[in-house]
């Protein structure tokens, strides 16, 4: 049908009836992403401009609202207090990000063992990153306590510490991070076995028949193979754990001293205690601008001679 | 039956997960049928919300018309966030409690309504001449007075009797001056073979009983200076914690801890809690007599000692008050109004928290052997109290000094407050510049 009407019309018409099927195809698709797109830019997008719209702001809520210009931003560089979040921020994020990109890739490789109860190891590995962050504050505080905690009851039986893991300005932080590692480790870990189920099982045969064996295999297959996968969840880590907030806000409250105060901790204080939204909005719009620097740094060391 | 055992494991975790968090459904409570319906939040999440869930209960059957949902929220994390989205929202609770210093910050904002009618210079049922003027002037905004106090809490001294005893120093000693106080406490303080903090034989690294400690740090910061006739800032917008005089007290205040070895570390409101129990001289609040008269059998309430100044007693004192929401109006404001009275007389039974009433007749009326705290305290505050200096940002102020003292405080002596109240002073100076 489309062939006899395409004989039948001129050169002009030809083209005409082109582009009218062009354009039919282009709304088609278009029509398929719109809902997504229409919610994208309700909630991400105009959020997102409003924003940085708003850090230009001295705005309290209630009552006049001037424009400053960069005061916001100025302040903000000028502010110790920002450096010291920003410094506890930076520590957390690539403490938790590479825990978490390299552990789970191990304990998914055992996972993808054939062996009785794997699921259930598989069910109970998962589980922790179901539970919500004031759950696993409470958790916490109450196995780390100083006094009154688990662990510390459990070390002192054979005469160890008992350890400040949560009031020591030198362990909070790595404390948090292992609380944020048995927390958060069910994503990756599930990502990872995603990724190792893709990897075809007549290389593994092939290595060996060349006398290849475990590490060797691990090593020199799994790991290579898995690269992108490991980028992606190394990429996904460091922007959702710069964006640390409930794990100091239940456990510590940004203690001991500011030791474990960070961005997002900072910029809740400054929005909603201190009520100063432009200058709350100022430190989020810094802190998505070195997210997305570290994320470039990230794909282009990273990515390079990816195996897909 | 591997999945059995799987499906078992899945559902007691979810249920250790559940009752985790069920544990936030204690926080709210609801009570009478009536049609008005009111709801009142609040920060009280220790044992002063029991006394509180009593008090409400009990203006519900009062008031069969009326019906109450209580919602308690803990003051530091949640209750700020969410009373300023509620009142930014157009939503607020139709009651909320926030402390006097509070106020002038959602005053400013124009979110308060002007409670000036329910006192009795108004026609009101509330005698403005039974409440303390200091909490009045505290509650005054542009000629306005914003908010009925429930309480007139402060800072004191606890003393365990046993530990005194212990140290063979009468319980009911007070100090009363500096050098009075560290040589009381360094006689209070043991080691493992009983020897005091004045002994050439004392072992620092083996104590078994304090003889004072460093608690909140703020109510302790707002004492030194009130008793020293001084001020964070000046009232020419002049942030004062530079001053040498400032700094040297509270360094007083840390050297117990560095130097004489007679107070703990401070490192945690868990692990103070858990360390009061052998500190002979426990520097708190009148809110801490459900945690006193639990956890230690011999006790007794003195005021806090004057440590500044020669004969100046002054000591930092602070009132829970009841706020109304600009928006609020009809029938449920009268309601409102209807509860904020009966809290205001019903002094004497919120006095069972520890907490001493806001009205000075029920301060004069306490029992000391039904109110063996709250009566001390309370005759101690309305003599002495000394409510913070307010200011719109107050909020944000008060974390710089409290964020300098911790830093201090929790370092294990390596920073002093020299190195921290500058920095501070300079916070505090942009913040009142600001709006200068």
């Amino acid at each position: 049908m489309i062939g006899r009407l395409r004989q039948s019309l001129s050169p002009e018409k030809k083209s005409a009836a082109g582009s009218w099927r062009t354009w039919k195809w282009y709304v088609g698709n278009y029509a398929f992403i719109l809902p997504f797109m229409l919610l994208f830019a309700i909630f991400i997008l105009r959020p997102i401009v409003a924003s940085l719209q708003m850090s230009f702001f001295r705005w309290e809520i209630f009552g006049p609202k001037p424009f400053i210009g960069f005061d916001n931003y100025d302040e903000l560089l000028n502010d110790d207090l920002w450096w010291v979040a920003l410094r506890n921020t930076v520590y957390f994020a690539f403490l938790t990000s590479a825990l978490l990109t390299t552990i789970p890739i191990f304990i998914a490789i055992a996972l993808n063992l054939p062996f009785r109860g794997r699921n259930v190891f598989r069910t109970l590995f998962f589980f922790p990153y179901v539970l919500s962050a004031s759950v696993v504050g409470l958790v916490m505080r109450w196995l780390l306590g100083q006094q009154f905690g688990i662990v510390n009851y459990l070390f002192g039986t054979v005469g160890i510490g008992p350890i400040p893991f949560i009031a020591d300005s030198d362990l909070v932080i790595p404390s948090l991070s292992v609380i944020t590692l048995w927390w958060a480790f069910g994503f990756p870990m599930l990502i990872y076995l995603a990724g190792l189920s893709n990897i075809p099982q007549d290389i593994y045969e092939a290595a060996r028949i060349d006398g290849a064996r475990g590490w060797q295999m691990t090593r020199y297959i799994t790991i290579p193979l898995l690269r992108p996968i490991i980028l992606f969840v190394a990429v996904t880590q460091l922007i959702s754990h710069f964006q640390v907030f409930a794990q100091p806000y239940v456990i510590t409250n940004g203690g001991p001293a500011q030791d474990s105060f960070t961005v997002i901790f900072y910029m809740f204080r400054a929005a909603w205690t201190y009520f100063r939204m432009g200058f709350g909005t100022a430190m989020a719009v810094l802190l998505a601008v070195i997210i997305m620097a570290f994320t470039l740094l990230q794909f282009r060391f990273g990515g390079r001679r990816l195996e897909y | 039956m591997n999945k059995m055992r799987l499906l078992l494991v899945i559902v007691l975790l979810l249920a250790a997960t559940i009752g985790l968090q069920a544990q936030d459904d204690d926080m709210v409570s609801e009570f009478g049928a009536g049609e008005i319906e009111l709801l009142f939040w609040n920060g009280l999440t220790g044992p002063d919300g029991e006394t509180m869930v009593g008090l409400v209960k009990a203006f519900a059957e009062a008031n069969p018309d009326v019906s109450v949902r209580m919602e308690r929220l803990n003051w530091t994390q949640q209750y700020f966030p969410k009373l300023l989205a509620g009142l930014a929202a157009g939503n607020p609770p139709d009651i909320f409690l926030m402390h006097e210093y509070e106020m002038t910050q959602f005053a400013t904002m124009g979110v308060l309504k002007d409670l000036s009618d329910i006192y009795s210079n108004n026609g009101g049922p509330i005698p403005i001449d039974d409440v303390s003027p200091a909490i009045i002037e505290a509650l005054t905004f542009d000629g306005k007075i914003l908010g009925v106090p429930l309480d007139f809490h402060g800072y004191g001294e606890w003393h365990n009797c046993d530990l005194f005893d212990a140290a063979g120093v009468p319980c009911d000693t007070l100090a009363t001056t500096r050098d009075e106080y560290l040589d009381l406490a360094q006689r209070l303080t043991l080691d493992a073979n009983g020897n005091n903090a004045q002994s050439d034989d004392f072992d620092p690294d083996n104590i078994v009983q304090w003889g004072t400690s460093i608690f909140w740090y703020r109510p302790g910061f707002l004492t030194a200076l009130a008793q020293n006739s001084m001020s964070w800032a000046d009232d020419m917008g002049n942030a004062l914690l530079e001053d040498q005089a400032i700094i040297d007290t509270m360094q007083w205040f840390q050297d117990l801890e560095c130097v004489h070895h007679v107070a703990p570390p401070p490192a945690g409101f868990d692990r103070y809690r858990a360390l009061s129990i052998n500190m002979a001289i426990f520097n708190h609040g009148s809110w801490a007599w459900n945690f006193v008269s639990q956890n230690v059998e011999n006790w007794m309430a003195l005021p806090y000692p004057a440590l500044g100044e020669e004969g100046n007693s002054a000591v930092w004192a602070s009132a829970h008050v009841f706020y109304l929401p600009i928006q609020a109006e009809g029938e449920r404001l009268e309601a409102s109004k209807r509860f904020l009275a009966y809290m205001s007389d019903a002094g004497l039974d919120w006095a069972h928290s520890g907490m001493p009433p806001a009205r000075i007749s029920q301060i004069e009326a306490m029992d000391p052997e039904v109110y063996p705290s709250a009566s001390t305290f309370g005759a101690n505050l309305l003599a002495n109290g000394v409510f913070d200096r307010q200011h719109r940002n107050w909020l944000e102020i008060e974390a710089q000094y409290a964020d300098a003292m911790a830093r201090a405080f929790e370092s294990e002596c390596e920073v002093s407050m020299a190195d921290v109240f500058p920095e501070a002073n300079a916070r505090i100076q942009r913040i009142l510049d600001r709006y200068n």
